[in-house]
C-alpha cells in the first residue's frame, strides 16, 4: 500500500519533471532574495546595535510595539485616519477604473477609444512631489480654476487642501484622477479576452447593452476581479504614504495622520531601524490576515483565489 | 464592422464621447501645464493661473536640461535596465507561472503559499542591503535587475489568468506528443498575448521610474538612471539645514521651474510611447479566433 | 534520466532554502569594515624618510564630485599622501542614503553631521570617535580661538554624556536677522517711502496692502502677508513676532535666566491676538498653511501679497531667489527691505537668525590615533590656510575662477555649487570650512555684497534659539511638534481662543513633553554655562 503511494507520488514527479524545471529559476530566486534577507525581521524585536550587527543586538521583545501603540495620545486617531482614508481609496478607487474599463469597451470609434486610453493613463507617471504642486495651485480658493467653476456656479470656493472636512474627499478623487487610467490597462486586457461569439447569441436573444454588461462582461472579468481585489487588501493599511506627505499640512493632520506619515515624523527624530521594522511587520500581519480572509470569501464564492 | 445604431445607443455613445473628452482634458491638464513651463522663460513659468500654453517660447530649459551633468548616462542606463530587466523578467515569470497554473501539479499549494507569504514578509533593507553587497551586485547595473526579477503581485496574475486555459487544448497538444515546455511557448504564450503584454508594461514601467534602489547600491556617477537625476533636481529641498550649510551668500543658486520641467518631460515622455505599441494586444476577440481556427 | 530529473527538483527547492539560510547566517554576523572600499584600519608607519604608504580615508560631505579624480581631491591626495574614498550622499534622501550604510558598518572616516541631532545618534551607536577638545585646541589653534571668540558655547553642542565628537562649525551670518522685505511699488501706492519701524506701522502697511488695491488693477486681489507653513513653520510670521519680543519656535531666555519656549509664553498669547485679529479681517493670505517655500516665494513675485522675511541675501536683486525673479519680473519694482520691527514696548525688537551653530564633522569610530591626527592637521589648513582653504572651496585660479580685488569670482558655469563640487570637486565637499572661517571670510564676499548685508542688517537686533545641545528626551515624545503646528494654525485662525484656549493649549504642550523637556533644556543649559565660566 505504501508502495503503491510512494511509487504514484514518484510518477508524478516523473510526469511533471520539465515544470518542475521551468518552477526552478523562480524558485532560486525566492530563495534568495526573498527568503534570504528574512531573518531581518527579528529586528522588530530587538533593539539595533550596529557595532554588534543583528544577531548581536539584544532583545527587547515588544518594545518597539509598545512605543507604536503609546508613544502619540493620538495613535487611535491616527490608527482611525488609516482605516478610513484606506477604505474610501478601495470603495471608490477600486471600481473606478472597472467602470471606465467598460465605458471605453463601448466607445466604438476605435481611434478616439485609443487615444483617450493614451491620455488617461498619464497622471500616473507623475510623482505626487510634482502632483502637489500643480494640485495646490489648481485648488487655490483664491486663483484655482476648481473654485473659478464653483463660483461661476454660484457656490462659495471651497479650501480643499486646508480644511479637514474636505480633505479626504480631495485625497481619494485625486487619487483616483492619478490612477484610474493605469488601472482600466488589466481591465482591458481582460476585456479583450471575451469571446465575442458570447455577445452575438446574447443580441440574438435580445439582450440590450444593459443586460450584456450585467450577464456577459462582468461575470467574465470577476476572476481578474476578484484577484485583484484580494490582493488590494494586502494594502489596507498603506493609506497612500506619499500622497499624504506631499499635500497635508497642520491644518489636516487630524483627519490625515496616519501610520506611516507618523512613524516618518517619529523616525526624524532618531535612526529608525527597529521600528520601521516594527511596523511594517504590524502591518503586514493585518494585511495577511485580511488577504486570507477575502480570498476565503472569494473561493466560497466559487471563484479562483490567490491559493 | 459597425452594425446600425439604435437612436439610444447612438444617444449613449454621444454622451459617453462627451465625458470622456471632459475627463481626457482633466487628465492631460498636468502634462500640458508642464510642457509649457518647460518652454517658457523662468519670469513667466512661475506665474499664477492655468499654463496651457508657453507665453515667451523658448529652447532653453532644455538646452540646460541636456547639459545636466550625468543626463546621457541616465538616459542608457535606464533603457538598459528597461529592456533587459523586463524581457528577463517576463521569462522568469511566465516560467515559474505556468507550472504553479496546472491543477495537477502536486505541492502546487504549499509552493503557492511560499510565494505567496514573501508579499507580506520581508527583513527589510539591512539584510537586503548586506545580501546584495555579498553577491557582488554593489554598484553593478546589474543590481537594477536581478534583485527585482520577479514581482508577487504580477506573477499571482499571470498565473490566474493561465488558469483560465482550457485544459482541452492542453490535452489535445499532449495527444500530439509535445512536451510541456513546448506547449508553454507555442500554445499558452501566443494565448496569453494581452496579459503578456499587460505584465510586460507593468513591468517596464516600474524600471523606468525606479530610483531607491539606486540611490541605495550606486556609488558610480556613471550607472545612475534618470529618475535619481529628477530626483535631486525636483526634491532640492529648500529646507533650512541646507540653506544654513550652504549660505554661501555669494552664489545663491537656485534651479529654474523650466529646467525641472524640462527635465521631467524627457524623463518621462520615452516611456509613455510603450503603451501605444503594445495597444494592440489588446485588440478585442484576439484569443478567439486563434482558438476556433 | 527520469528519476534524476524530480529528484533534482527537489533539491533545487532544498538547496536555495539552505542558501537563503546560510546568507542569513553570514548576514547576521559582524563583518567588520576591510580593504578596498576605504579601509579605516591599521596603516603601515614607517619610519620618517622612507616612502610610506598613503593613508586611506573615506569622506563624507555634501555636493560630491561626479567621479574620484577631481582636481581637487588630486591635490589633496598628494599634498598629504592619502587616498580618498569619495561617499556620495544625495542631500534629497541623505538619511535613506546613509543609514543602510551604516547599518553595514561602512563608517566614513570624515563624518560630515547635520545636526547635533545626529551627533547623539550616532554616538550612540558607537558609530564615533571621540575627540577630546584638548587635542582639537592643539591641532587646530586658530579654529579654537575663533569659536572661543564667538560663542564658546558651541563646545557644547558636539558632546554626548561629557565626551566631544565632533567639531562644530559656525556661521557668521547666522548672527544676523531675517529682515522683512516689501514690495517697493506697493509702499509707493500707499503713501509711504519708507519701510515701517513698529508694529503699529506695520499694521498700517498690512492693512493697507490688501483693501487699498497697491497693484492698481482694480480687484480686490492682494494680502498683506503670507507664509511658506508647510516647509518653513519655523520661521512663520517672524517679522511680527519679532515686535513681541519672542520667536515661536526658540527656547529664549526669559528674564529670570530660566530657558522658555516661544510658543508658550505670555507674548505669544499677545502675538497670536494681533494674528488672530488680522487673519479675520482677510489681511492675512488664508493659503499660507499650504504654501511651500517655493510657492510662497512665487506668489510674492506675482503680487500676491506684500512683504516676506527672510534672510537679507534672498532678496538681492541680482541673485536672490527672490530678488532675482522680482527684478527680471518687473524692472522698475524693487524690493525695499526694513528694520526689524521695534518691540511693542520700545525695545529693540527680537529678529529671527538661526545662530552661528552650523553643522559638524566628526570622526568615524574606525579612525585610529594616526589618522586622527593626519586628519586633524588637514582640517586645521582647510580651516586657517590660505591656499588650501581656496583651492579646496573655490578650485583653481585661471581655471574656475578669477581673482578681483582680492575676492574669487567664479566663472559662471561654477556658481552653482552643487556643479562645481560635482565636476571640480571643489566647494562644500572638500571645503569643509567654505564660508565658516572668519579668517578667509574676505574671499567669501565682494565689497558689494559686505555692504549690502551691512546696509540692512547692520545694527538689527536678533534673537536665536538658546538650545543648541540636543534634547534626548525628544524621542519619547514625537507628537510634540505636531501639536505645536497644529495649535500655531488654530490660534491664528481663531478655532481655539487666546484667552482660555491659549490657556488649555499651554497645558496640553506641558503635559505632551513640553514640561519634561523644559526641565531638561534648563538643566543643561544651566551646566554648561557653568563650564563655560
Amino acid at each position: 500500500m505504501v508502495a503503491r503511494r510512494f511509487y504514484k507520488r514518484w510518477s508524478d514527479y516523473k510526469r511533471n519533471k520539465y515544470l518542475y524545471a521551468l518552477l526552478l529559476p523562480i524558485l532560486v530566486w525566492y530563495g534568495i532574495f526573498a527568503y534570504g534577507p528574512l531573518y531581518g525581521i527579528q529586528l522588530a524585536f530587538k533593539d539595533f546595535q550596529i557595532m554588534q550587527g543583528i544577531a548581536g543586538s539584544p532583545w527587547v521583545g515588544l518594545k518597539h510595539f509598545h512605543y507604536l501603540f503609546t508613544a502619540s495620545p493620538d495613535f487611535l486617531q491616527i490608527l482611525g485616519n488609516t482605516i478610513t482614508i484606506s477604505f474610501y481609496h478601495i470603495v471608490f478607487g477600486f471600481p473606478a477604473p472597472i467602470v471606465l474599463a467598460l465605458l471605453l469597451n463601448e466607445i466604438r470609434h476605435n481611434g478616439f477609444k485609443r487615444v483617450t486610453q493614451t491620455i488617461s493613463y498619464l497622471p500616473h507617471f507623475l510623482s505626487w512631489v510634482i502632483l502637489a504642486g500643480i494640485l495646490t495651485v489648481m485648488l487655490s480658493p483664491s486663483t484655482g480654476i476648481v473654485n473659478e467653476g464653483l463660483r461661476l456656479l454660484g457656490l462659495d470656493p471651497i479650501f480643499f487642501l486646508g480644511d479637514p472636512d474636505y480633505f479626504r474627499f480631495t485625497l481619494v478623487v485625486s487619487n483616483i484622477w492619478k490612477e484610474i487610467g493605469w488601472g482600466t490597462i488589466i481591465y482591458l486586457a481582460a476585456l479583450s479576452a471575451i469571446d465575442p461569439h458570447l455577445y452575438e447569441a446574447a443580441v440574438m436573444d435580445g439582450a440590450n447593452k444593459w443586460r450584456q454588461v450585467l450577464h456577459i462582461t462582468l461575470p467574465q472579468l470577476m476572476p481578474a476581479i476578484t484577484i485583484l481585489l484580494i490582493l488590494r487588501m494586502g494594502n489596507v493599511l498603506d493609506a497612500g504614504f506619499d500622497q499624504i506627505l506631499n499635500l497635508y499640512n497642520p491644518s489636516v493632520y487630524s483627519v490625515a495622520d496616519t501610520i506611516d506619515t507618523y512613524v516618518y515624523r517619529a523616525g526624524l527624530l532618531q535612526m529608525q531601524f527597529s521600528l520601521t521594522t516594527a511596523v511594517g511587520l504590524f502591518k503586514n500581519v493585518v494585511a495577511l490576515l485580511l488577504v486570507l480572509f477575502t480570498n476565503f470569501i472569494v473561493k466560497k464564492a466559487g471563484q479562483e483565489g490567490l491559493l | 464592422m459597425h452594425s446600425i445604431m439604435t437612436r439610444g445607443e447612438r444617444l449613449f455613445q454621444i454622451a459617453a464621447i462627451g465625458f470622456l473628452t471632459v475627463l481626457s482634458a482633466v487628465m492631460l491638464y498636468p502634462f500640458v501645464h508642464m510642457i509649457a513651463v518647460s518652454l517658457d522663460t523662468p519670469v513667466h513659468a512661475i506665474r499664477p493661473g492655468l499654463h496651457l500654453y508657453p507665453l515667451e517660447p523658448t529652447l532653453e530649459a532644455y538646452r540646460q536640461a541636456f547639459r545636466y551633468d550625468g543626463i546621457y548616462y541616465g538616459f542608457t542606463n535606464t533603457i538598459f535596465r528597461t529592456v533587459v530587466g523586463t524581457l528577463l523578467a517576463l521569462c522568469i515569470m511566465t516560467m515559474g507561472a505556468y507550472p504553479l497554473s496546472r491543477k495537477y501539479l502536486p505541492h502546487r499549494y504549499p509552493l503557492m503559499m511560499v510565494i505567496v507569504f514573501t508579499m507580506f514578509f520581508s527583513g527589510g533593507l539591512i539584510p537586503s542591503y548586506l545580501l546584495v553587497k555579498s553577491l557582488g551586485l554593489y554598484d553593478s547595473v546589474w543590481v537594477y535587475i536581478i534583485p527585482s526579477l520577479v514581482n508577487t503581485f504580477s506573477f499571482i496574475i499571470l498565473r490566474n489568468f493561465f488558469i483560465t486555459i482550457p485544459v482541452e487544448l492542453e490535452e489535445s497538444a499532449k495527444l500530439d506528443g509535445a512536451n510541456d515546455i513546448r506547449i508553454l511557448y507555442s500554445l499558452v504564450v501566443p494565448l496569453s498575448k494581452p496579459i503578456l503584454a499587460t505584465v510586460a508594461l507593468w513591468t517596464a514601467v516600474y524600471h523606468w521610474n525606479a530610483w531607491f534602489d539606486g540611490l541605495i547600491y550606486i556609488q558610480d556617477q556613471k550607472k545612475i538612471v534618470l529618475q535619481i537625476l529628477l530626483r535631486r533636481l525636483v526634491v532640492e529641498n529648500l529646507d533650512q539645514e541646507l540653506q544654513m550649510a550652504m549660505q554661501q551668500a555669494n552664489t545663491q543658486y537656485v534651479v529654474p521651474e523650466t529646467m525641472k520641467a524640462a527635465v521631467l518631460m524627457i524623463s518621462t515622455l520615452p516611456i509613455l510611447i510603450v503603451y501605444p505599441f503594445l495597444q494592440k494586444y489588446f485588440v478585442k476577440g484576439i484569443i478567439v479566433g486563434s482558438l476556433k481556427g | 534520466m527520469k528519476k534524476q530529473a524530480s529528484r533534482l527538483a527537489m533539491l533545487a527547492l532544498a538547496l536555495t532554502l539552505l542558501f537563503g539560510l546560510l546568507a542569513a547566517c553570514s548576514g547576521g554576523a559582524n563583518e567588520p569594515e576591510s580593504g578596498a572600499d576605504g579601509a579605516n584600519g591599521t596603516d603601515t608607519e614607517s619610519a620618517g624618510g622612507a616612502a610610506e604608504e598613503p593613508m586611506d580615508i573615506t569622506w563624507l560631505s555634501f555636493n560630491p564630485p561626479t567621479t574620484d579624480d577631481t582636481p581637487v581631491q588630486q591635490y589633496l591626495e598628494e599634498k598629504y599622501n592619502i587616498r580618498i574614498t569619495n561617499i556620495r550622499i544625495d542631500r534629497a534622501s541623505w538619511n535613506d542614503q546613509l543609514n543602510p550604510k551604516l547599518a553595514a558598518q561602512e563608517i566614513p572616516d570624515v563624518f560630515f553631521m547635520w545636526s547635533d541631532r545626529d551627533i547623539n545618534n550616532y554616538a550612540r551607536q558607537g558609530l564615533l570617535r571621540e575627540i577630546p577638545l584638548d587635542s582639537i585646541r592643539e591641532a587646530m589653534p586658530q579654529y579654537a580661538a575663533d569659536v572661543d571668540d564667538i560663542d564658546p558655547m558651541l563646545w557644547s553642542s558636539g558632546q554626548v554624556d561629557g565626551k566631544n565628537y565632533a567639531l562644530p562649525q559656525y556661521f557668521f551670518s547666522g548672527s544676523l536677522p531675517f529682515v522683512p522685505a516689501y514690495n517697493g511699488k506697493w509702499l509707493k501706492a500707499i503713501g509711504r517711502d519708507e519701510a515701517p519701524k513698529t508694529l503699529e506701522e506695520f499694521e498700517d502697511v498690512i492693512r493697507q496692502f490688501t483693501t487699498e488695491d497697491p497693484d492698481g488693477n482694480g480687484r480686490d486681489d492682494t494680502y498683506g502677508i503670507s507664509s511658506n507653513f508647510k516647509d518653513g513653520s519655523t520661521n512663520a510670521f517672524n517679522e511680527v513676532f519679532a515686535a513681541f519680543g519672542i520667536q515661536p519656535f526658540m527656547w529664549i531666555e526669559n528674564e529670570a535666566g530660566e530657558l522658555e519656549y516661544g510658543l508658550v509664553t505670555e507674548q505669544a498669547r499677545q502675538a497670536f491676538k494681533k494674528l488672530h485679529a488680522w487673519m479675520e479681517a482677510g489681511w492675512i493670505d488664508p493659503e499660507y498653511i499650504t504654501s511651500d517655500t517655493a510657492k510662497h516665494r512665487n506668489d510674492f513675485v506675482n503680487g500676491k501679497y506684500g512683504v516676506f522675511s527672510n534672510m537679507y541675501y534672498v532678496a538681492n536683486p541680482v541673485n536672490g531667489a527672490v530678488g532675482k525673479p522680482f527684478t527680471e519680473k518687473d524692472p522698475a519694482n524693487e524690493i525695499v527691505m526694513g528694520p526689524v520691527l521695534q518691540n511693542i514696548d520700545g525695545s529693540p525688537g527680537a529678529g529671527y537668525s538661526w545662530g552661528v551653530k552650523n553643522n559638524f564633522i566628526g570622526l568615524g569610530i574606525g579612525v585610529d590615533d594616526a589618522k586622527a591626527a593626519k586628519l586633524l592637521e588637514i582640517f586645521n589648513d582647510l580651516y586657517s590656510d590660505e591656499e588650501t582653504y581656496l583651492k579646496t572651496v573655490y578650485g583653481f585660479e585661471g581655471e574656475s575662477y578669477d581673482m578681483v580685488d582680492g575676492v574669487p569670482q567664479l566663472y559662471p558655469e561654477y556658481t552653482d555649487p552643487v556643479q562645481r563640487g560635482a565636476q571640480l570637486g571643489a566647494g562644500s565637499y572638500y571645503g569643509l570650512f567654505g564660508s565658516k572661517a572668519i579668517g578667509m571670510a574676505k574671499y567669501d564676499s565682494t565689497k558689494e555684497d559686505i555692504a549690502f548685508r551691512d546696509k540692512y542688517t547692520e545694527g538689527q537686533p536678533a534673537i536665536s534659539n538658546k538650545v543648541t545641545f540636543n534634547l534626548p528626551s525628544g524621542v519619547d515624545y514625537p507628537d510634540l511638534s505636531k501639536i505645536q503646528v497644529e495649535y500655531f494654525v488654530k490660534l491664528v485662525s481663531g478655532e481655539v481662543n487666546t484667552g482660555s484656549g491659549f490657556d488649555d493649549f499651554v497645558a496640553l504642550w506641558k503635559r505632551s513633553g513640553g514640561e519634561v523637556l523644559t526641565e531638561e533644556a534648563n538643566e543643561i543649559y544651566a551646566s554648561l554655562k557653568a563650564q563655560a565660566n
